[in-house]
C-alpha cells in the first residue's frame, strides 16, 4: 500500500499484534524508521514499548504482523541471526566475564579473529571513555560505567539496528543528563539507526529525532520532539509529556466544542481541548479587553527555571501556566490577575489512530 | 519439560515402587488384605511407648539445642571478632560428618575407655571409670546437640543479622528494656527463625538412627531403630513395614509444616545490621562463653577421635592404620577394612555423577512452568523418607522381577542418589533461578544459541551450584549409614558399615581400627566440606 509508493523506510513494523494470556499487549502497531534515525518509544510502564522492542529483536514472536528490514521480512531469522543490537534495562552484563570478554561476546559468536576482537575492544573502550578497563570485573563498575560497557557490547558486532530499553533507568540525576547527551552523540557519530525506549519525556526529548508516544498497546502519535511538545495530537500524549489544561469535550454545537473551560471553534470533532500552558500569558489585573479573562492565583509550585502557576478564573475553571522564575517576582497566591490565551494555544485533541 | 522425565522415571522405579511394596508387605503380607499387623501395633502399649520415646528424645534434643544455640546466635549476629567467619564455617562441619564417625568420636572422648575417663582415672587413681554415659539417654542427647547446634545457630543468626536494627531501636525509644526488650521485641521478631530451626532439629532427631543404634541400648529405640531391628533381627517384615509407613506419614506432615515456616524465613542476602566488637565486660563474657561451648561441644570429640586413633598406651602409633590392610582369620569381615575405602570412593563418585545428572535435569524441569507444581512435592517425599525405610524398601522390592537388583552393586549408588538428590536440587535450583532472564536474552541477541548459549552463559553461572551439589552428593554417599546397612553386600561393604561392625566387636584392635577408619572418613568429609564452603561463600543455596 503506502510502503509500495516511493521509497521504503529502513525498518518497517507492520500491524504487529502480541497477546499474553489472551490480553493484547500490542494491537496493530505500525512504525517506520529511516536509516540513521533515532526514534524514541515513549510511554508509561505496561504500555507495550518493551514488548515491541523484544518483538523487533526476535525475542518474542508476534501473533500478527511483521518486521521488515530494507523491505525484506526478518520473520524467518531467529534472534541470534538478526544482527540487531539490544541494550537491556539493567545492563545485563555477563557477571562471569571480564569487560573485554563482555564486549567481544557478539564478535566471538560470529567467529571474528582474536586480532579483530582485541582491536575492537580498544576502539570501543576509547569511544565510551573507559580505556584500560579490559580486565575489570563488571561487579566493580559504577552504574554509569556499566551502562557504557553495555552500550559498547551491543555496538561491538556493528549491528544494523540498535535498540535501547530504558538504558538510563537505573541511573540518577546529573549522571543521567550527561549520559543522555553522550548516548545521542555516540549513536549519531556512528550513524546508527536506533530505537530508544523510555518512560521519561526529558530523555525522549534529549535523544530522539522522532518520538512515538505509546499507550495501552497502540502508538498515539509520531512526531519530532518539538512538534510533539507544541502540538500533541491526543489527550494522552499531551498529559504524558507534562501538559496540563486538557478539557474533555462535553458536546458539539455549530462547529464549536463545549468544555467546562468554555466553547472553542474547531474543524473536526475532537475528544478534548488542550489549552497549551505555553500560550497563556499573565496580564495586568486592571486591563480588561477581548481575550483577557479575570481570575485569581489559586496555587503555585516553584520548579526551578519556572513557576507553575494555577489561575482560577471567575467561571471557576482552573488553568495552569508557566512563568519564567529568573527575573519575575514570585506570584502571590490569592492575587487578582488576568490571563490572555493566544489563539494558537487552543489545540483540539483527537482519538488515537 | 522433557528434562523432568529421567527424574520421574528414577523416582518411580526406585522410590515409589519400593515404598508401595512396603505398603503391600505391611497390609497384605500373604497377598490379601490383612490388617492384623497394623491392629497389633495399635493395641500394643510397647509401640506406643516406642513412639513416645521417639518424640520425647527428639523434643528434649530440640530444647537443649535451642537453649545453647540461641545465646550463641545473639553473639554471632551482634558481635564481630577475629576468625568469626572461619568459626561459623567450621561449626557446620558436623553436618557432613557420618553418624558412625561422630559416635566413634564421642566414645573416644567420654566413653568408658575414652580419653576423659582415662585422664580422670590416672589423676584420681580410680579403678573404675567415673563417667558412665555409654548406653544412656544423656549421650544420645549430647550427640544430637552436637549435630544440630550449628544448624540452629546458622539459621537463627543469619535471620537475626538480616533484620533491620531500626525495629529494635524503635522498641527501645518506646521504652522497652532488659527482659521486656527480649520478650516483646526480639523473640517475636525471631519467632519464624526459631520455629523453623526447632522443627528442623526435631525432624533430624526424630529419625535418628546411627547415634541411637551405636550409642544407645535396646530400651532406647526410636521408630527408625525399631524398623531396623524388626526387619533384620526379628524378621517381622509386616511390622517393620507398618512402622515405616507410620514414620513416613509423620515425617511428611512435619515437612509440610516446615516448608510453611521456611517461607517466612527469607533471609536477604545483604545484611543491614552492622556487627561490632564487644566492649562491655558482660558482652565479652557472653562471647567467651559461646566460644567455650562451641569448642567443647564441637571440636573436643573430634580431637579426641584423632588422638585415640594415633595413640596406644600413651605413645604415638600407626598400628591401627596399618592393621586396616590386613584381614586376620576369624575376622567378621570378608575383606581387609581398607578395601571398604575403595568401595566407598567408587560408590561416592557414582552417586555424585548420577545425582548431578538427575539433579540438574530436575532443576531445569523445576525452574519454571507447570511441571514444577507437581514435581516439587514428589521430590520432597524421599526427603521425608528415612534412609532405613529406603533400604528396607529396596530389599523387599528389588530382589525379584521386574527389578531384580538384590545382588547388584548398583543398588548402593542408587540408594545414595535418592538420599542426595534433594541436596543437589537445592544447590542447583537457586543458582539457576538466580540467572536474570535478561542475560540469556542478551546472549541470544549477540548471536549465541543452543549449546554455545548454555556453555558460555548458563553453565558458568550455575557452576558454583553444581560444585556444591556434586560435593554434597559425594559426602552424603561417603557417610550414608542407614540404607547401606540393609543393602551393602558382605563382600563390598562401605566404610560406615565396616566401622559399625568393628565397633560392635570386642578387642582393642577392632576398636582402634574403627577409630582409624573414622579418622580417614572424617578427613575425606572435612575436605569435601571445605570445598562446599569455598564454593558457597558467594551464595549458592542454603537450608
Amino acid at each position: 500500500m503506502q510502503a509500495q509508493t516511493e521509497e521504503v523506510a529502513y525498518l518497517q513494523v507492520r500491524g504487529i499484534t502480541k497477546r499474553f494470556g489472551g490480553r493484547a499487549v500490542l494491537s496493530g502497531i505500525d512504525l517506520a524508521v529511516d536509516s540513521g534515525e533515532i526514534i524514541c518509544l515513549l510511554g508509561p510502564s505496561g504500555c507495550g514499548k518493551t514488548t515491541l522492542l523484544r518483538v523487533i529483536a526476535g525475542l518474542e514472536a508476534p501473533e500478527e504482523g511483521g518486521v521488515f528490514l530494507s523491505g525484506a521480512s526478518v520473520a524467518d531469522q531467529p534472534v541470534h541471526q538478526r544482527g540487531f543490537g539490544l541494550m537491556f534495562q539493567d545492563h545485563a552484563l555477563f557477571p562471569h566475564l571480564s569487560i573485554a570478554d563482555n564486549i567481544t561476546f557478539g564478535l566471538k559468536m560470529r567467529g571474528a579473529s582474536a586480532e579483530e576482537q582485541r582491536a575492537r575492544v580498544v576502539e570501543l573502550l576509547e569511544l565510551i571513555d573507559l580505556a584500560g578497563y579490559e580486565r575489570r570485573d563488571p561487579a566493580t563498575l559504577s552504574g554509569g560505567e556499566k551502562q557504557r560497557v553495555a552500550l559498547a557490547r551491543s555496538l561491538a558486532p556493528s549491528p544494523s539496528l540498535l535498540m535501547l530499553d530504558e538504558p538510563l533507568g537505573a541511573l540518577d540525576g546529573i549522571l543521567r543528563q550527561r549520559l543522555m547527551a553522550d548516548l545521542r552523540r555516540i549513536i549519531k557519530q556512528i550513524g546508527l539507526t536506533a530505537i530508544y525506549v523510555t518512560h521519561d519525556r526529558q530523555e525522549a526529548f534529549a535523544t530522539a529525532d522522532r518520538i512515538a508516544v505509546m499507550n495501552a498497546g497502540r502508538i498515539e502519535q509520531v512526531a519530532a520532539p518539538q512538534d510533539l511538545y507544541r502540538r500533541p495530537a491526543t489527550a494522552f500524549a499531551a498529559q504524558f509529556i507534562g501538559l496540563r489544561n486538557v478539557f474533555p469535550v462535553i458536546s458539539m454545537r455549530d462547529g464549536r466544542a463545549a468544555t467546562i473551560a468554555g466553547e472553542f471553534a474547531v474543524q473536526t470533532i475532537p475528544d478534548a481541548i488542550l489549552i497549551h500552558p505555553g500560550g497563556i500569558r499573565l496580564s495586568e489585573a486592571t486591563r480588561q479587553c477581548g481575550q483577557v479573562l479575570p481570575g485569581k492565583i489559586g496555587d503555585m509550585t516553584f520548579a526551578g527555571s519556572t513557576y507553575q502557576v494555577q489561575v482560577t478564573l471567575t467561571s471557576g475553571v482552573s488553568l495552569w501556566l508557566e512563568l519564567s522564575s529568573y527575573s519575575a517576582p514570585p506570584p502571590q497566591v490569592g492575587a487578582e490577575v488576568s490571563i490572555e490565551i493566544e489563539p494558537d494555544a487552543v489545540i483540539p485533541m483527537g482519538t488515537p489512530q | 519439560m522433557l528434562l523432568g522425565l529421567p527424574v520421574f522415571l528414577f523416582l518411580t522405579a526406585f522410590y515409589v515402587y519400593p515404598i508401595l511394596s512396603l505398603f503391600a508387605a505391611s497390609l497384605a503380607p500373604e497377598g490379601r488384605l490383612d490388617l492384623s499387623g497394623a491392629a497389633a501395633l495399635v493395641d500394643s502399649p510397647y509401640y506406643l511407648r516406642l513412639l513416645g520415646f521417639t518424640v520425647a528424645q527428639a523434643a528434649l534434643s530440640t530444647l537443649l539445642t535451642l537453649a545453647l544455640a540461641l545465646p550463641s546466635a545473639y553473639v554471632f549476629a551482634r558481635f564481630d571478632f577475629g576468625g568469626k567467619r572461619l568459626l561459623l564455617a567450621l561449626a557446620t562441619l558436623p553436618f557432613v560428618l557420618p553418624t558412625v564417625v561422630v559416635a566413634a568420636a564421642f566414645s573416644a572422648l567420654i566413653g568408658e575407655s575414652g580419653l576423659l575417663n582415662e585422664a580422670l582415672m590416672g589423676t584420681l587413681s580410680l579403678v573404675e571409670p567415673p563417667i558412665r554415659l555409654e548406653r544412656t539417654l544423656a549421650i544420645i542427647l549430647i550427640v544430637h546437640v552436637f549435630y544440630n547446634y550449628s544448624v540452629a545457630l546458622r539459621l537463627i543468626a543469619s535471620f537475626w543479622a538480616s533484620q533491620s536494627p531500626s525495629i529494635e531501636e524503635a522498641g527501645r525509644t518506646l521504652g522497652a528494656h532488659g527482659w521486656r526488650l527480649w520478650w516483646h521485641v526480639r523473640l517475636p521478631i525471631l519467632r519464624p527463625a526459631i520455629l523453623g530451626a526447632a522443627l528442623l532439629v526435631f525432624i533430624f532427631c526424630f529419625t535418628s538412627f546411627g547415634v541411637v543404634l551405636i550409642l544407645g541400648e535396646p530400651r532406647f529405640a526410636t521408630l527408625e531403630v525399631e524398623i531396623y531391628r524388626q526387619a533384620t533381627s526379628l524378621f517381622n517384615l509386616p511390622l517393620a513395614a507398618a512402622l515405616s509407613i507410620i514414620q513416613m506419614g509423620l515425617m511428611y506432615l512435619l515437612m509440610i509444616v516446615y516448608a510453611g515456616i521456611q517461607r517466612q524465613v527469607v533471609v536477604e542476602l545483604r545484611s543491614p545490621q552492622q556487627a561490632r566488637t564487644p566492649q562491655r565486660p558482660a558482652e565479652r563474657a557472653a562471647l567467651a562463653a559461646s566460644l567455650l561451648v562451641m569448642f567443647t561441644l564441637l571440636f573436643a570429640p573430634l580431637l579426641a577421635l584423632i588422638v585415640r586413633a594415633f595413640t596406644l598406651g600413651g605413645g604415638f602409633t600407626l598400628r591401627y592404620f596399618a592393621a586396616l590392610n590386613s584381614n586376620p582369620r576369624g575376622s567378621i569381615l570378608f575383606t581387609p577394612p581398607m578395601t571398604a575405602v575403595g568401595n566407598s570412593l567408587v560408590f561416592a563418585i557414582a552417586t555424585m555423577l548420577l545425582g548431578l545428572l538427575l539433579g540438574t535435569a530436575a532443576a531445569y524441569a523445576l525452574r519454571r512452568g507447570r511441571l514444577a507444581r507437581w514435581l516439587d512435592p514428589l521430590l520432597m517425599l524421599p526427603l521425608a523418607t528415612s534412609a532405613v525405610t529406603l533400604g528396607f524398601g529396596f530389599i523387599i522390592a528389588l530382589d525379584e522381577p521386574p527389578l531384580n537388583l538384590r545382588s547388584s552393586v548398583v543398588l548402593i549408588p542408587i540408594a545414595h542418589t535418592l538420599v542426595a538428590l534433594p541436596f543437589v536440587i537445592r544447590s542447583v535450583l537457586p543458582a539457576l533461578r538466580a540467572i536474570p532472564p535478561a542475560l540469556p536474552d542478551a546472549a541470544r541477541v549477540l548471536g549465541a544459541h543452543g549449546w554455545s548459549l548454555w556453555r558460555r552463559v548458563e553453565l558458568p553461572l550455575i557452576a558454583r551450584g553444581l560444585i556444591v551439589g556434586a560435593v554434597f552428593a559425594f559426602t552424603v554417599s561417603m557417610g550414608e549409614f542407614g540404607a547401606s546397612l540393609f543393602i551393602a553386600r558382605p563382600d563390598t561393604p562401605t566404610v560406615p558399615v565396616v566401622i559399625f561392625r568393628l565397633l560392635g566387636q570386642p578387642g582393642a584392635l577392632n576398636y582402634g581400627q574403627a577409630l582409624a577408619l573414622s579418622v580417614i572418613l572424617m578427613g575425606v568429609c572435612a575436605l569435601a566440606f571445605i570445598l562446599i564452603e569455598r564454593s558457597r561463600s558467594l551464595g549458592a543455596g542454603d537450608f
